[in-house]
């Protein structure tokens, strides 16, 4: 990794200084917490049969062996409810705690999917009323027009109202989502002076700057 | 079905759109996402160009997986740190992938495309192995600090973390086939973290959902700029999956769907079959 050289210093140990939450301090340096009922806090076969019987324990959380697909995808696969009692009395609360972050980045995520679905359809209305008769053919690729294939291009081509553009605007918003994002972590990374996660951080957002912003392919 | 191409624009993207719902039911349906089916619907039923039908589908693995991605953050769930780091991985990966496929034959990405369905056909009957439980610490792993807990009606479960580099290896594979292909690989990226690292399989199944979406905006860029990104025919597929996916998380759940499940693999497995002899034969 690029930030070697920055943080070998601290390589020895996972503790961190102070402004880190405990919690992400805690679980670099000191291994299985013992009142966590973890898997790894005994001797792993023993732990892990008295696990499974768990009576209202397993029957949330998907098996593996079980025939439930991985919920890859789909917004209601099982989830705890979200009032987790342990969660609420961690002390390692704070500002810029992971968790306060990660509730934040819930909401970016979903406003920047309902936005970008919102101006899409606002530019299909126009698109469909204006072209909508015209016979479609995209068997044959020819790239879409100048204009439609940039950041630039498209900001122009929507503030001049064209519908294309429009959609392209609200298709841009969506791939901007997961990037701002990657934006927002690094802010939260940089408030919880993690400075390794700052560098990794910095690294993901500049190469998806590069590929959106830069010179093209 | 077959004058695809000259339908008016209105009718296909209606068309489109009811397609790709029934695409992301299936995809929520199998866990495996919608794009998988996007780029066979578009190529083989809509005749259109694999290079449009591939930005297309990489738009709407965005969507799937930033609106999914929303509601598991809150939980919990999602390591972030891991995440992030492996998102090295996949972003270098993915402009990497997006790159080759301006340069090999519409033929290639079909064959591999085929490929990759029937392994992830494969994939999706075979429940994974138990992973071991890591048992010590690895070093690695700790001073990147990736070790983590994950909520359980009993409360915190810590989990330790291990063989990173190979997690970056695959990771990067992932990637690249994500840009190459339009698709999640979102089989890939759990095999990593889950199989590979130890993560929990909740874990590895959430923070995989989180980086599909940036991994699928690295390679969106390098669609834009090539002229992939065809709006007209995003659209529809974006709004489609997303409303499938939604549908899908809702109304499929329980054993019932089982059996649908089956003749799913069957139909992925047809359709792979199909990409494959339509590349081999130069139809793509």
């Amino acid at each position: 990794m690029s930030d070697d050289s920055a943080e070998r210093p601290r390589m020895p140990s996972g503790d961190e200084p102070p402004p880190v939450p405990a919690d992400d301090a805690g679980a670099a340096s000191m291994p299985p917490r013992a009142g966590a009922g973890g898997r790894e806090g005994s001797p792993a076969p023993s732990a892990r049969a008295d696990q499974k019987p768990a009576p209202h324990g397993g029957a949330r959380l998907p098996h593996r062996a079980s025939p439930e697909p991985p919920p890859v995808v789909g917004d209601a696969a099982p989830i705890i409810p979200s009032a987790h009692p342990a969660r609420s009395i961690t002390p390692a609360g704070g500002r810029w705690s992971d968790e306060r972050v990660e509730a934040w980045i819930g909401m970016l995520l979903r406003s920047g999917v309902i936005l970008a679905a919102i101006v899409a359809s606002i530019g299909a209305v126009f698109f469909i009323a204006h072209y909508g008769a015209r016979r479609a053919d995209y068997h044959t690729f020819r790239a879409v027009p100048a204009g439609l294939d940039s950041v630039a291009g498209v900001v122009a081509g929507a503030l001049a109202l064209r519908s294309r553009w429009i959609i392209q605007l609200g298709l841009l918003l969506l791939i901007a989502t997961p990037i701002a994002r990657v934006a927002f972590s690094l802010v939260a990374f940089v408030l919880q002076r993690d400075r390794m996660y700052v560098l990794v951080t910095a690294l993901v957002l500049g190469l998806l700057l590069f590929s959106l912003m830069g010179p093209g392919f | 079905m077959t004058t695809g191409g000259q339908m008016p624009i209105a009718l296909m993207m209606v068309l489109e759109a009811v397609g790709a719902v029934a695409a992301g039911l299936l995809g929520a349906l199998t866990g495996l996402g919608g794009g998988i089916i996007i780029v066979p619907m578009l190529t083989l039923l809509f005749h259109v160009d694999i290079r449009y039908a591939i930005g297309a589908s990489l738009v709407s693995v965005i969507a799937t997986s930033s609106g999914a991605a929303a509601a598991y953050v809150r939980e919990g769930y999602t390591n972030v740190r891991v995440g992030m780091l492996l998102e090295v991985a996949t972003t270098l990966g993915a402009i990497t992938g997006a790159f080759i496929a301006g340069y090999v034959s519409t033929s290639v990405i079909a064959v591999i495309f085929g490929l990759v369905l029937l392994f992830s056909a494969y994939r999706a009957t075979r429940p994974l192995p138990e992973a071991p439980v890591v048992a010590a610490p690895d070093r690695l792993a700790s001073w990147l600090r990736l070790h983590g807990d994950y909520p359980t009606p009993e409360g915190k479960r810590s989990y330790l973390v291990r063989r990173v580099p190979a997690g970056f290896g695959l990771m990067a594979v992932a990637g690249a086939i994500s840009g190459l292909l339009g698709i999640g690989s979102g089989v890939v990226k759990v095999l990593a973290m889950d199989q590979a690292m130890g993560l929990p399989f909740k874990v590895s199944t959430t923070t995989s959902n989180f980086m599909i979406g940036v991994t699928a905006a690295a390679s969106a860029g390098v669609y834009l700029h090539r002229g992939y990104l065809e709006p007209a025919l995003a659209l529809p597929v974006m709004l489609g999956v997303r409303a499938g996916a939604l549908l899908g998380a809702r109304v499929l759940t329980g054993a019932r769907t089982a059996t649908l499940r089956r003749i799913f693999n069957v139909v992925m497995v047809v359709i792979a079959l199909e990409m494959l002899y339509k590349g081999l034969s130069g139809g793509i």
